[in-house]
């Protein structure tokens, strides 16, 4: 059966001053009907531009290589405007990081929400109020009626997420792709939404791309993990896999980094990765982790180091054993770990 | 929105307010009135005369209010050179600079808002280019200077247009592009930079993630957001056609307000300088006035700021 999305070997290069970006290198990722697949990682490691380009939005003078970026078995590569037109909306929807911004502050929720809607279907506007108010109700949007005449600014931010993932729905799509739907709002309203998005995903049987560099967030929704660095995807398998026993040095910073209720003490310094993402400006001729890692030796520093596939469905790229889980050993760098 | 238009409101009659009092004092700050109107040969007494028959013998707020007064009923005084009043020579004058002025500022809206949004959408490119020029060559010529190419080419050389007059409305086209021309680049700027800023924030990519086509992107999600600035600036603008239009209305012989305004200073006729004053002022205000409700109209993040 074709996969929902198939992405194989994506690869994204900006032209920029003093040389070439590479923001996204060769990545695979793919997203099975109804499955809901997170892309984890710190700023700038392509995740985001990964999921823009899935809807042929990366930037305009960004250009765009794969092997296969197909889409129901068809493939998004070189469509027109037309034909994305089409898709955009209607087969995959977005739902964007800032409530706040993500709206057109000029219109009315109901007439924003109305566009959209009858941009892909042939309905009246009686017939689009209805249904959108109908997607309120089902977004938990208290009295939607009322929303439908406001403006963007004059919603709280957990309200305005819940007025998008309505949005999202509008079309009935096959794919969302969630941006980091979360992480402009507050701890409380998060996990409201993110309960939100599970029981959406489960009524619908939408497939849903949660991107997030919160990988606490992704422990309850998500079926499978990707874990990117430096626009690379560096550690995939399942959520119990790739959460329960991370492989990677990256993917075991990440998971030292969020405070555990019972376990973190009150006072005690979270882990942290040290360093920040580099620039991805030249071709790796290394680990593209390197810098940043705690156990590094030379074989990481010959050569660039491929993805390795294990037992299960986990993906690796690491040199460290994949099977056996890795003995805590002396960091080469200074690293608060917890106890 | 109630409120909103209530405070503007109040604000527009308190710069009204300010603005008379200005324009009535520059008679008193630009020496005696009397001794003007009385000429150089008079005698002190003919001055005093003057001074008690006009009034000016009277106490200062006294004379403003009583000024101010007349002005309300209608009654803008009396030309002391055209011994005319100066309501008909203002219904004879304005015509002619409301006119070239409105045709001006659509000129320039014309050609400035479609070149900034085209300019924006493909930046860097051949049409960007032109632009550029088009508005640095623009803001560089002195309206003079464009006024003369225009009547060369247009006038002399091609002989599509008359030159120098008011009697029909071809002899508008020229000085509302001469005019228009040079009040064009700051617009078209104004549009292009706006449009680029809104065209890479988030509700842009929303509206294209949506798969909304690109022309409703542009317009509906874009230029309504990259026009407000460009309302102020066009206000501002319009105003100064409308007043400061001397050059282009002495070059093409037009007898408008620009015109009527320069002779009055020429003649130190107050009374019609006061009037022009306050009716340039009261224009001010009022554009100003509408391109806030205007902007309010567009973005409504506004009315409740």
């Amino acid at each position: 059966m074709t996969p929902l999305l198939e992405i194989r070997s994506l690869s994204l290069e900006i032209p920029v001053n003093d040389g070439l970006l590479r923001p996204i290198r060769s990545v695979d990722l793919t997203v099975e009907r109804g499955e809901t697949v997170a892309i984890v990682g710190e700023s700038g490691c392509g995740k985001s531009l990964t999921s823009l380009a899935v809807m042929g939005l990366q930037p305009q003078n960004a250009r765009l290589s794969a092997e296969r970026l197909a889409f129901q078995g068809e493939s998004l590569l070189g469509l027109d405007r037309r034909r994305w037109q089409a898709i955009r909306g209607k087969r995959i929807a977005m739902i964007f990081q800032d409530p706040m911004t993500a709206f057109d502050p000029c219109y009315r929720m109901g007439d924003q929400m109305a566009e959209i809607l009858r941009q892909h279907r042939p309905v009246s506007r009686a017939e689009a109020r209805e249904r959108i108010v109908a997607l309120l109700r089902r977004v938990g949007v208290p009295a939607p009626e009322d929303r439908l005449d406001q403006f963007p600014h004059q919603l709280s931010g957990g309200l305005r997420q819940r007025m998008m993932i309505a949005t999202a729905l509008l079309c009935e799509p096959e794919l969302i792709i969630a941006d980091e739907p979360t992480t402009a709002l507050d701890v409380t309203i998060q996990a409201q939404i993110l309960r939100l998005l599970a029981d959406v995903q489960q009524e619908t049987g939408v497939g849903l791309i949660l991107v997030t560099h919160d990988i606490g967030v992704v422990a309850g929704l998500a079926d499978r993990v990707v874990v990117m660095y430096g626009g690379e995807v560096v550690e995939s398998g399942t959520t119990d896999e790739v959460l329960g026993s991370p492989r990677h040095p990256y993917t075991a910073g990440l998971m030292r980094s969020i405070p555990v209720p019972g376990r973190t003490r009150r006072g005690q310094p979270l882990g942290h990765i040290p360093g920040l993402v580099p620039r991805p400006i030249a071709p790796l001729t290394a680990c593209g982790f390197l810098d940043r890692c705690e156990f590094r030796h030379e074989a990481c520093a010959a050569a660039p180091v491929p993805l390795r596939s294990g037992a299960g469905e986990r993906q690796l790229r690491c040199l460290l054993p994949i099977e056996t889980p890795r003995q805590p050993a002396e960091p080469l760098v200074a690293a608060t770990a917890i106890a | 929105m109630g409120s909103f238009v209530v405070k503007r409101l109040l604000v527009t009659v308190l710069v009204l307010i300010v603005v008379s009092i200005i324009s009535f004092s520059l008679v008193h700050l630009s020496g005696d009135p009397a001794v003007a109107m009385a000429g150089e040969r008079a005698s002190p007494e003919q001055i005093a005369e003057i001074r008690k028959a006009y009034g000016y013998d009277r106490p200062f707020h006294e004379q403003y209010l009583s000024w101010v007064g007349r002005f309300v009923s209608g009654d803008f005084g009396r030309s002391t050179y055209l011994k005319e009043d100066v309501g008909p020579v203002l219904a004879r004058h304005i015509p002619i600079t409301a006119t070239l002025g409105v045709l001006a500022l659509a000129f320039a809206l014309l050609v400035a808002v479609p070149l900034g949004v085209i300019a924006a959408l493909w930046p860097n490119t051949i049409i960007d280019r032109i632009a550029l020029v088009l508005a640095v060559a623009g803001q560089a010529m002195p309206s003079f200077l464009s006024s003369l190419a225009l009547i060369y080419g247009f006038g002399v050389m091609l002989r599509w247009l008359p030159v120098s007059g008011t009697a029909t409305w071809q002899h508008y086209i020229l000085p509302a592009v001469a005019l228009g021309y040079y009040a064009a680049p700051a617009i078209m700027r104004l549009t292009r930079s706006g449009m680029m800023d809104v065209l890479k924030s988030d509700h842009v990519r929303t509206a294209r993630a949506y798969g909304l086509s690109p022309w409703r992107v542009v317009l509906r999600h874009g230029l309504r957001h990259a026009i407000i600035p460009v309302v102020a600036v066009a206000t501002v603008q319009f105003g100064y056609m409308l007043g400061g239009s001397v050059v282009v209305e002495a070059v093409f012989s037009m007898n408008g307000l620009g015109n009527l305004a320069w002779l009055s200073i020429r003649r130190y006729d107050v009374e019609v300088i006061q009037a022009i004053l306050l009716v340039i002022a009261a224009t001010y205000a009022v554009l100003t006035l509408a391109a806030d409700l205007l902007n309010a109209a567009l973005d409504p993040r506004i009315r409740t700021s």
